[in-house]
């Protein structure tokens, strides 16, 4: 059986505008992040997409954009699983310090995690909630690192690639074979924001 | 009719060893702030106390202190009105460069709250929460300065004077009179964390 995930970055936070590093910490939505995500909102009523399950990572900044997503009406699960690449002692600290991309075990002396711990919690994760029994469309708010992640596990199966950071609000559209539980990627929906800058 | 409500300080967070300033912007438990939820979920089960119902501030740091205190065992709705106070682009910044107390107004030309704000936005909802039908025995899980700015707002009333800060998974236990709507303060519990390792 087929079944559908999308799965979503969070909107702009105050640590996105001043640089910081956020993994495991949290800071609160921008104006701007607000907006970004009643934009993504709006993309899922306007194409009548309905949810019968949602999940947030338990960052505020993820539950803050579902409950958004949402208009707050249906209930959610918050996990721990669904978190940004933990940065240890990077955490809150200026984007400047960190280092070239991919990141490999970087953080992890630092009490962070490594890049394929990441990969396998997302990933393991997000098939565990897949394979839920009428989770046949669902939704799931994570972020930036975490999606990376999660495309890199599964690019062999993917119908697109994508190069670079993932905008906030960004939409992986995935495709879930609950027979062989692959992730197929689908499609990426960007929003336009640039009515926002006025 | 008397109600009781007992008022819980997140645990020890990476960003509090860090010494960075933590209000809106969240960090994870540290393995100490974990241990010390830890002795407030026993402090608990010893006395045998149980909730009606639990409300944590939307912050992760009070969200994860609370389902330990509570062993998991059981729902509760997360709450801003219960959060810390916003300290603007001061977030995560060093705690030296923290103003001397009372910090007033200071935050708000930075993009956060006022000192009475905060007291007035966590007063008016711990009110709320305790107008409620069958709401009997309740817990809360809060922050450092907004449970300072609680304890404030009753500290007439109080029969056990507050010395000091609000620590880590300390408990301020409330009588509260659903007829005059007053808070007093009964009980001061803080635990002794010395056998527990950072």
């Amino acid at each position: 059986m087929k079944k559908t995930l999308y799965l979503m970055r969070h909107g702009e936070t105050i640590f996105n505008v001043l640089g910081k590093i956020q993994g495991w910490c949290d800071s609160p939505l921008t104006p701007e992040g607000i907006k970004q995500a009643k934009i993504a909102g709006k993309y899922f009523r306007d194409h009548k997409i309905t949810f019968d399950a949602a999940y947030s990572s338990t960052s505020e900044r993820a539950s803050d954009t579902l409950e958004l997503v949402t208009q707050n009406m249906m209930p959610y699960t918050r996990l721990k699983g669904l978190r940004e690449h933990g940065f240890g002692r990077f955490e809150g600290e200026s984007e400047d310090l960190n280092p070239i991309p991919p990141y490999g075990d970087f953080f992890v002396p630092y009490g962070g995690e490594g890049e394929i711990e990441v990969r396998k919690r997302i990933s393991s994760t997000i098939v565990e909630i897949m394979k839920k029994e009428d989770h046949n469309q669902v939704l799931m708010v994570s972020h930036g690192g975490a999606c990376i992640n999660l495309m890199r596990e599964w690019q062999d199966y993917a119908k697109l690639n994508h190069k670079g950071r993932l905008p906030n609000c960004s939409i992986l559209v995935y495709e879930f074979d609950s027979v062989d539980e692959t992730l197929t990627l689908q499609d990426i929906v960007h929003h336009d924001f640039s009515m926002l800058d006025e | 009719m008397k109600k009781i409500l007992y008022v819980l300080r997140h645990g020890q967070t990476m960003f509090n060893l860090q010494k960075k300033i933590q209000g809106w912007c969240d960090s994870p438990l540290s393995p100490l702030g974990i241990a010390q939820a830890e002795v407030a979920r026993d402090y608990f089960l010893s006395q045998g106390i149980t909730f009606d119902a639990a409300y944590s501030s939307t912050s992760e740091r009070a969200s994860d202190t609370l389902e330990i205190a509570t062993n998991y065992s059981m729902p509760y709705i997360r709450l801003k009105g219960l959060k810390e106070w916003n300290f603007g682009r001061f977030e995560g910044e060093s705690e030296g460069l923290n103003p001397q107390l009372p910090y007033r107004d200071f935050f708000v030309r930075y993009g956060g709250e006022d000192e009475r704000e905060v007291q007035q936005r966590v007063t008016k909802t711990i009110e709320e929460i305790m107008r409620k039908d069958g709401h009997q025995s309740v817990l809360v899980a809060t922050h450092g300065a907004a449970g300072t700015k609680f304890y404030q707002s009753y500290e007439a009333y109080a029969v056990v004077k507050k010395v000091g800060s609000f620590k880590n998974c300390s408990i301020m236990k409330y009588d509260y009179d659903s007829e005059t709507e007053i808070f007093t303060l009964v009980e001061i519990v803080e635990h002794d964390f010395s056998s527990l390792t950072q």
